[in-house]
């Protein structure tokens, strides 16, 4: 594995050993001297032509843990917002001897292109509306910490699908895992060949929840009822916003996901976000384990 | 157009894919079919032998990009290899720069054609001014000019205004004109990137779908039909298309159509066999 | 271990340092046991009964194996000192795989375990546990991970087998059996807990995938995958080129 650029790319062997290498990593954050060495003299550039301090401090965090010389290369500010192409700031990139880049990108297909061009490693943090995959990760991570399996598990995935690449990236890599999926929203927040998808459809939240180990709430942008794919926030939080009552109908150890950031009131009441069977903060503490482990797989090796 | 007027004699080209005979052209016209003609003295004779003759093909969709782009494509380079390709006439598009929205204009690229003598180059006047769907350009006076435009579009951008749309064919009945209309529900491909499918679909990308053709074809079909006048649909690229034009077509309305490779192609094929290559 | 055909001179020039070897089930053509399994346990208990001594009741000891073979190592040491002594002693294991002074020779490897007892490492008299003692790369990095753990009072070292060729000023505290080999052969160690019976087989090196001209310290792995039983490879093999049998 030289790149991570899409679930959709990883055997089951594969994502099973990066789960594994992010449990054992786990305990890093737990030790007083938070750091190894096994990437000392290595250098991770964050290119990030998105804001996202979330995403981009776990994978600094990650990186810095492990040792490595993090640059964090944001759009803003930057030769990018003086006109210079991705393919200029890659060749840049390489030039200063980067080991690996993170890349996070408006563009679906961003990352694979940046793998051309660079001889170093390519990690996907987000490209458009395609894929995620640490974040597909780590959300798989966390199912099995908290439920201690994944294949047979029902994962129920809610929200605005079309636009996610976070739904892409867990559809793909659950299914690997041996997961079943099934993706709830309303029609015009689905893909349109979604049946061609390896997962189940539903348009009713109700009938799927109690059939679910687990539920992943996505955030729904109020700009997308601006473009009528739904009529009012009211109506989809009345049909797809998850609150207590509903959480009250799933089986009792479920968990309820979210990748954050939350719009508390639309897809999910105050109540649930508190509730502890949300894990949305174990969900960032993982992600500096996973993405430690990614890094490591990547860059740890010849 | 310079006239090359004397007389020529094509020896065993066959016509039509038929059997081998001798052409004799006279004053830039045949005059003689047969076999084993006798060449006039002052003749050009050309061996033809193993060609098939035709006659000048008509080209109703290029961009010969003059005025304003004349570092891409000129009237006079595109003219000569249309006529290099077999083509003696060409319609060229009117998203040029400024716009062939005028008689000026129309006039200009239709004399450029004349000056540059290889094929007939026929302007293509524009629908709307500015080809912004907003008001109908004076189309009248094009069609008047020294160009005598026939064809009027807004290729590049549909005429998405079903009134406008009616207008426009109703208008262009008047010097039996016809509208050629760019295929493309503009609201059902804001952003589009590729086919929408189960590709766009898992990439993530803005898709286009068919149906964003097809319901301006369909529309479009029924207004010609309903106003009584000559619709030609640019570069059809779905099979539902095809079925619409077909089923206007059997109920009596006047439509033609094109199609070309370049619309038809598709990076879905491209996208499957290159996948996973970067591992 | 994987099974491999004898070559030519294998065991020429080589001591013998265990003339009489029992007769153990399975070992592979080409190759001897220089330990059974009752010598193995005999060799555990006696560093057990060390470990009391110099360690003055054991009070203050804890027992990390390092993975793959020297963790079920220290858990019977645990065992027997308690037997001895009745104490309980804390044991777990540290993985030294991301201190590695050789990780970009192969492919990222698949990381062991690592369990620090409750209580954890400050003020503790650590005692690493590993199979093989060989280049001495492995407890320099453990030595390392020990320093972000915690600060013990002491750190000692206890091997299964010393094979000697140190490549660091590193020795071992308490030693089963001091195994004088030739850089052309490997020792593997197998525990019941890991290989399904218990033994130390001396035989000829991995063919290496290089060509020659290598020495110890100067050559590449060939694999990193765990395999059925540990060996410390020489000749045209690294020593430091994987974990196991490299204490």
């Amino acid at each position: 594995m030289r790149h991570l650029l899409s679930t959709g790319d990883l055997s089951r062997d594969e994502a099973t050993l990066i789960l594994d290498t992010a449990a054992e990593l786990a305990q890093v954050g737990d030790r007083s001297v938070k750091k190894l060495p096994t990437l000392r003299g290595r250098t991770v550039v964050n290119l990030f032509y998105e804001d996202s301090t979330r995403t981009r401090t776990s994978f600094e965090l990650a990186a810095k843990r492990l040792s490595a010389d993090v640059i964090n290369f944001s759009a803003k500010g930057s030769s990018v917002s003086k006109g210079e192409s991705l393919k200029d700031t890659a060749l840049t990139l390489q030039a200063m001897g980067a080991d690996a880049v993170v890349i996070r990108h408006g563009a679906s297909g961003a990352a694979h292109r940046l793998a051309h061009w660079v001889d170093g490693s390519v990690l996907n943090a987000g490209d458009g509306t395609h894929e995620h995959p640490t974040q597909a990760l780590l959300d798989a991570y966390t199912m099995r910490d908290r439920l201690g399996r994944l294949d047979g598990l029902r994962v129920a995935v809610v929200g605005d699908i079309l636009h996610s690449r976070v739904a892409r990236s867990n559809v793909l890599l659950l299914t690997t895992l041996g997961a079943h999926v099934t993706l709830v929203a309303p029609p015009t927040l689905l893909p349109v060949s979604v049946h061609t998808w390896p997962c189940e459809v539903s348009y009713d939240l109700d009938d799927v929840l109690p059939k679910s180990d687990v539920v992943m709430m996505l955030r729904v942008q109020a700009e997308r009822m601006r473009d009528s794919f739904f009529p009012s926030v009211r109506e989809y939080s009345r049909n797809y916003g998850l609150d207590g009552e509903r959480l009250g109908r799933m089986p009792s150890d479920a968990i309820v996901m979210h990748p954050g950031p939350m719009v508390r009131g639309m897809e999910i009441s105050a109540e649930v976000a508190d509730s502890p069977r949300c894990t949305v903060t174990e969900q960032v503490a993982n992600g500096v384990s996973l993405r430690m482990a990614v890094l490591y797989l990547l860059l740890g090796g010849s | 157009m310079p006239e090359n007027t004397g007389p020529h004699l094509i020896r065993g080209a066959r016509p039509l894919g038929g059997d081998p005979v001798d052409l004799l052209f006279v004053d830039g016209r045949i005059a003689v079919i047969g076999p084993d003609l006798e060449a006039p003295e002052d003749a050009r004779v050309v061996d033809a032998t193993g060609l098939v003759a035709l006659p000048g093909l008509v080209d109703l969709h290029t961009h010969l990009r003059e005025p304003g782009r004349e570092d891409a494509e000129t009237v006079a380079s595109g003219s000569r290899s249309a006529a290099m390709g077999g083509y003696t006439s060409v319609h060229a598009m009117a998203n040029t720069d400024p716009v062939a929205d005028t008689a000026g204009v129309v006039e200009q690229v239709w004399r450029l054609g004349r000056e540059a003598g290889y094929c007939d180059v026929r302007p293509v006047g524009a629908v709307t001014v500015g080809l912004a769907g907003q008001q109908l350009s004076e189309i009248g006076a094009m069609a008047d000019s020294a160009a005598q435009v026939r064809v009027f579009s807004d290729d590049g951008i549909c005429v998405s205004d079903a009134l406008l749309m009616r207008r426009a064919l109703e208008y262009v009945k008047a010097f039996d004109g016809v509208i050629a209309q760019h295929a493309q529900e503009p609201r059902l491909t804001e952003g589009a990137q590729m086919n929408e499918g189960c590709v766009s679909d898992r990439l993530g990308l803005p898709g286009w779908p068919a149906v964003a053709e097809e319901a301006i074809i369909a529309r479009d079909c029924l207004l010609a039909q309903h106003v009584g006048s000559r619709l030609h649909v640019c570069h059809v690229s779905t099979k539902g298309s095809v079925d619409i034009i077909r089923w206007a077509k059997e109920r009596g309305c006047d439509v033609t159509a094109e199609v070309t490779p370049t619309t038809c192609s598709s990076p879905t094929t491209w996208w499957r066999a290159t996948t996973r290559s970067t591992r | 271990m994987r099974a491999r055909k004898p070559t030519s001179g294998e065991g020429t020039g080589v001591p013998s340092p265990s003339p009489e070897v029992p007769e153990t089930p399975d070992v592979p053509e080409g190759t001897r046991a220089v330990l059974d399994g009752n010598e193995i346990n005999r060799a555990l208990t006696r560093i057990a009964h060390e470990v009391l001594e110099r360690t003055k009741g054991g009070e203050h000891v804890t027992l990390l194996g390092i993975p793959s073979r020297g963790v079920p190592l220290a858990e019977r040491l645990a065992r027997r000192i308690e037997r001895v002594e009745d104490l309980s002693v804390p044991h777990g294991s540290l993985d030294i795989t991301m201190y590695r002074d050789d990780l970009h020779l192969a492919p990222a490897r698949a990381l062991g375990r690592t369990a620090i007892p409750a209580g954890g490492l400050d003020d503790r008299v650590v005692v690493l546990v590993d199979d093989v003692l060989f280049s001495g790369r492995t407890v320099r990095a453990a030595l390392d991970a020990l320093g972000d753990l915690g600060r013990p009072r002491a750190v000692q070292l206890a091997v299964l087998v010393d094979r000697g060729h140190r490549e660091l000023p590193i020795r071992a505290d308490y030693v089963g059996k001091n195994l004088p080999t030739s850089l052309r052969e490997s020792v593997t160690v197998q525990l019941t807990e890991t290989d399904g019976q218990d033994g130390v087989l001396l035989g000829p090196a991995r063919p290496s995938p290089l060509k020659g001209g290598l020495r110890p310290g100067s050559s590449q792995p060939s694999h990193s995958t765990p395999r059925p039983g540990s060996t410390a490879r020489s000749g045209a093999q690294t020593p430091a080129d994987t974990k196991e049998g490299d204490a």
